[in-house]
C-alpha cells in the first residue's frame, strides 16, 4: 500500500483520524457563535420549507439520488 | 463547497437544517450542533442508519448492511447504480482496508484542518464493503447516496493509495454538501430531469448523464482541482481522477455544454445555475496556469 511523503509537523499530527476530529471540534467552538450569529431567522425558515419540498420530491417522484464513483 | 465557499458557509448549512428541525437548538459547541443534525437525519431520513458513536469507521456487520442498503433504486439513478454496493469483505481483509482509509483520513486532517472539522460535522459513517462485479454494472470505488446523507460507501479496491483515498474523502464529502445545500435551497426542477432529451455530458466519466449527476460532478470536479491546488499539490492522474488539467478542461467542457442548453433555467434553479457559475469562475483563475 503506497504512502505519501509527510513533512515532520504532519506527521506529528497524524493520531487517530476520529480523535483528531474531535479535538479539531472542540478546539473551534470559540468559532461557532461568531459564524451562526450570521445567520437570520428567515434563512433558517426558509431552509424548513425548502427541506418540506425535497422531502415531497424524494416521495412523490422518487428522486434519491445515487452517487457512485465509476471507472 | 468546502473549497468553493468555505469552512463558515459550509457550518451555517448544517446549522439551518439542525435549526430548522429544532428551534430550542443548542449551538453553543460544534458537538451539539452535530448532534442536533444528526436528530434532523434520523427524524427526517428514514432509510438513513445514523451512527451517533464516537468512532465514524463501521466495523459492524448489521449497521454495514443497512447503510449499503440506502442505494436502492429511483428514478434519475442510471448505470444501475442501486446495485453497484457488494458484498462484504471477509473480515480481516476488511479491517486492513478500514486502517488503509483511517489513515488516509488522518493525512487529509492533518493537511487541512477547516475541512476536517466540516467532514467531522458533515459525515457520520464510513462503511467498506466491495462493488457488484456483473455484467453491465461498471467498477466502483465508493460512493454516496442522498438516502443516507452522511455516509460514504468506500470499496478500497486492491492497488488503490492512501492519496486515493483522500481525494476520494473530499470527492463525496462535496457530494454531501450538496445534498445539504438541496436542502436549504432547492437545485432542480426534478420532473424535467429524467427525460432523455434533458440528459447531457459529465465532467468525469464524459458520457451522457441525467442533469444531477452532471451538475454534481462538475462540482466535484472543481473541489477536486481546487484542493489539489491550495492541499495537496499534485497534479497527474491518479487511480479515480484524471490529472488537474484534464479534469478542468472536462469540467469548462461541460459547464459549456450545460450553459447552452436553452431550458437550462427550467431544469435547475438560479441558486444551482449560480454554484455552477462560481465553478467555472473558480476554474477560469490564473492559478491553473501554474499547473500547466
Amino acid at each position: 500500500m503506497a504512502r505519501i511523503e509527510l513533512d515532520e509537523k504532519e506527521q506529528k499530527a497524524i493520531e487517530s483520524s476520529v480523535m483528531e476530529i474531535r479535538k479539531i471540534l472542540k478546539k473551534r467552538n470559540a468559532d461557532l457563535t461568531g459564524i451562526v450569529g450570521t445567520v437570520s431567522l428567515e434563512k433558517v425558515k426558509s431552509t424548513k420549507d425548502a427541506i418540506e419540498v425535497r422531502f415531497e420530491e424524494d416521495v412523490d417522484l422518487m428522486v434519491q439520488m445515487n452517487m457512485v464513483a465509476f471507472d | 463547497m468546502y473549497y468553493i465557499y468555505g469552512v463558515d458557509h459550509c457550518v451555517k448549512l448544517i446549522y439551518c437544517l439542525a435549526k430548522a428541525h429544532n428551534t430550542n437548538l443548542d449551538s453553543s459547541s460544534f458537538e451539539t450542533l452535530r448532534l442536533g443534525y444528526l436528530d434532523f437525519l434520523d427524524a427526517r431520513q428514514k432509510k438513513n442508519s445514523v451512527n451517533r458513536k464516537d468512532d465514524i469507521f463501521i466495523r459492524d456487520d448489521e449497521a454495514e448492511l443497512a447503510l449499503a442498503s440506502s442505494f436502492s433504486q429511483a428514478s434519475l439513478n442510471d448505470l444501475n447504480q442501486e446495485h453497484v454496493v457488494g458484498d462484504s469483505y471477509e473480515r480481516s481483509t476488511r479491517d486492513a482496508k478500514l486502517v488503509m482509509a483511517e489513515n488516509a483520513l488522518s493525512e487529509l486532517i492533518a493537511k487541512e484542518e477547516d475541512l476536517g472539522l466540516v467532514f467531522g460535522l458533515t459525515i457520520h459513517s464510513i462503511f467498506v464493503r466491495s462493488y457488484q462485479s456483473a455484467p453491465g454494472i461498471m467498477a466502483s470505488h465508493g460512493g454516496s447516496s442522498s438516502g443516507s446523507i452522511g455516509a460514504i460507501w468506500l470499496a478500497v479496491n486492491d492497488g488503490i493509495t492512501e492519496r486515493d483515498l483522500m481525494e476520494m474523502y473530499v470527492h463525496e464529502m462535496t457530494h454531501h454538501l450538496l445534498f445539504i445545500d438541496e436542502l436549504n435551497s432547492p437545485q432542480f426542477n426534478y420532473e424535467e430531469l429524467t427525460k432523455k432529451e434533458n440528459f447531457t455530458t459529465s465532467a468525469i466519466l464524459k458520457r451522457p448523464r441525467p442533469l444531477d449527476k452532471v451538475v454534481h460532478s462538475i462540482v466535484v470536479s472543481t473541489e477536486l482541482i481546487l484542493s489539489r491546488l491550495r492541499t495537496f499539490g499534485w497534479h497527474d492522474a491518479l487511480s479515480f481522477h484524471p490529472a488537474t488539467l484534464d479534469m478542468q478542461q472536462s469540467t469548462l467542457t461541460a459547464i459549456r455544454e450545460l450553459e447552452s442548453k436553452p431550458n437550462a433555467d427550467d431544469l435547475m434553479s438560479a441558486h444551482m445555475l449560480s454554484i455552477v457559475a462560481d465553478c467555472k469562475g473558480a476554474l477560469e483563475t490564473n492559478q491553473l496556469e501554474i499547473v500547466a
